[in-house]
């Protein structure tokens, strides 16, 4: 993209009314240029003052009785990442083929859809409208219905976040028959989504873990669990990583994890530019 | 600077002290409820809205990393996102009957925020409000539409049957021409 075509798209983008591959084409240019990020801060700080030049309308003193209200019944979230403990690295036993990953193109990744990231996208929003309309519009006693709305909510945040990065990921040579599909859906702060169809049950002992790889090195981002049709759809935390991963994989490795993988990918994604 | 009291805020939120959240809705409340008032036009609904916008505040306090922006603004998006959701959910089921579309005016107004604040925010607000007005109305609507409203610029083009090239300039040039009026008032 041009800085033209970024600039010009600044308020779209802010606003959050582009699509998915166009908006990580423009947080990708916007991690790498000051001058475009400058330029999109401007109208950033604009469309804050929109926001502040709306009638003044006065809440009831009673809102603010349900605000002080909430930390003693709303759970805060850990800032921890991890699901696997990150032990002292240890020199990989077989060559790093993430290096090479990140630095070449693998030759069967599947071409990105954007409209069906985008019916995703739909689909999340509608269960959301769902989910929220069988609970009311008030915070539920339920503690499953309230934590599959919570879900929900961040998986859509994921989805609509600025910063996000998809990855479309390729099976493997080598990689067990079956796998079909998987995507990842990256975020700094707001955590990541991961999406598969068709992974194989593995033997006892065995589990599939996710990485993200940065700077060509590998850093856990957690275990998948798909269910018995072999599907997954996992909303992680996204490791505390400097930069945005080049790309995302997943290997099979003993059960609990390792710090480092142990095998090569079963698939692979590379950011999509 | 409003941001360095937020930030204390957000980190008292992040070692879960309860009180903060107070502090944050005095300071940030208004605004944020006036703006989910603004976009879906219903008090209750406004309430509901901010009180969800607090709570993703005080869950999420310990993820806040100030270097990627300032506390204020990440409260008015996040109002701004979610009030856009709500719209669009409604879009897609109708609202039932029997959903209060009157805007209450018997609620009491709540006075615990600084008188300080009240006023530099009132003063920013109405130079954004004069500069509004020397907008054309060809430049005023294509930005409410994709602010208030969440249209996309081709749904704006749509919508007010303009050419798409057209809507892009207006609302890029309407921007600028905001900027441009709010940096000048503020040198007064």
């Amino acid at each position: 993209m041009t800085h033209e075509d970024v600039q010009a798209s600044a308020s779209e983008y802010l606003l959050g009314s582009l699509d998915e591959v166009t908006a990580a084409r423009v947080a990708s240019h916007l991690a790498g240029c000051d001058a475009c990020r400058d330029e999109v801060r401007e109208v950033a700080r604009t469309l804050d003052a929109l926001a502040r030049s709306v009638p003044e309308v006065h809440p009831p003193a009673a809102l603010r009785d349900r605000i002080v209200a909430i930390p003693s019944t709303v759970p805060q979230v850990a800032a921890v990442a991890p699901s696997v403990a990150i032990a002292r690295p240890r020199p990989p036993r077989i060559a790093p083929w993430f290096a090479a990953v990140a630095a070449a193109l693998v030759a069967a990744v599947a071409m990105w859809q954007a409209a069906s990231a985008r019916a995703e996208v739909d689909r999340l929003r509608q269960e959301l409208a769902d989910v929220r309309s069988m609970a009311g519009q008030t915070l539920v006693a339920n503690a499953s219905l309230q934590q599959q709305v919570d879900d929900f909510t961040r998986q859509t945040n994921v989805l609509r976040a600025s910063d996000l990065v998809s990855y479309s990921l390729a099976r493997q040579p080598g990689a067990p028959e079956g796998v079909v599909r998987a995507r990842a859906y990256v975020t700094q702060q707001r955590g990541l989504v991961f999406t598969a169809e068709g992974l194989p049950t593995l033997p006892a002992g065995k589990v599939y873990q996710l990485w993200v790889i940065v700077d060509a090195k590998a850093v856990s981002a957690g275990l998948l669990s798909p269910d018995s049709a072999g599907r997954v759809y996992a909303l992680l935390t996204t490791p505390d990583i400097a930069a945005m991963p080049g790309a995302v994989a997943v290997t099979i490795e003993p059960a609990g994890g390792l710090s480092q993988p142990s095998t090569p990918p079963i698939l692979v994604g590379i950011a999509q530019q | 600077m409003v941001q360095d009291g937020d930030l204390d805020i957000v980190r008292r939120l992040a070692h879960g002290d309860g009180a903060a959240l107070g502090d944050l809705y005095d300071r940030h409340g208004r605004t944020v409820f006036a703006l989910a008032a603004r976009i879906l036009g219903d008090h209750g609904e406004a309430e509901d809205l901010t009180q969800d916008v607090f709570t993703l505040a005080w869950r999420n306090a310990a993820k806040y990393d100030a270097s990627r922006g300032v506390v204020a603004a990440w409260l008015l998006v996040t109002t701004r996102t979610r009030a856009i959701d709500r719209l669009r959910s409604r879009r897609v089921r109708p609202r039932s009957a029997g959903a209060s579309e009157i805007l209450r005016m018997d609620a009491i107004p709540d006075t615990a925020a600084s008188v300080e604040m009240i006023v530099a925010s009132e003063q920013m607000a109405a130079r954004v409000r004069a500069a509004l007005e020397t907008l054309p109305p060809e430049y005023r609507e294509p930005l409410n539409l994709a602010y208030f409203e969440g249209l996309s610029h081709s749904e704006v083009a749509e919508r007010t049957g303009t050419p798409l090239g057209t809507i892009k300039t207006r609302v890029r040039s309407g921007l600028a021409r905001l900027r441009q009026a709010m940096d000048a008032g503020k040198e007064r």
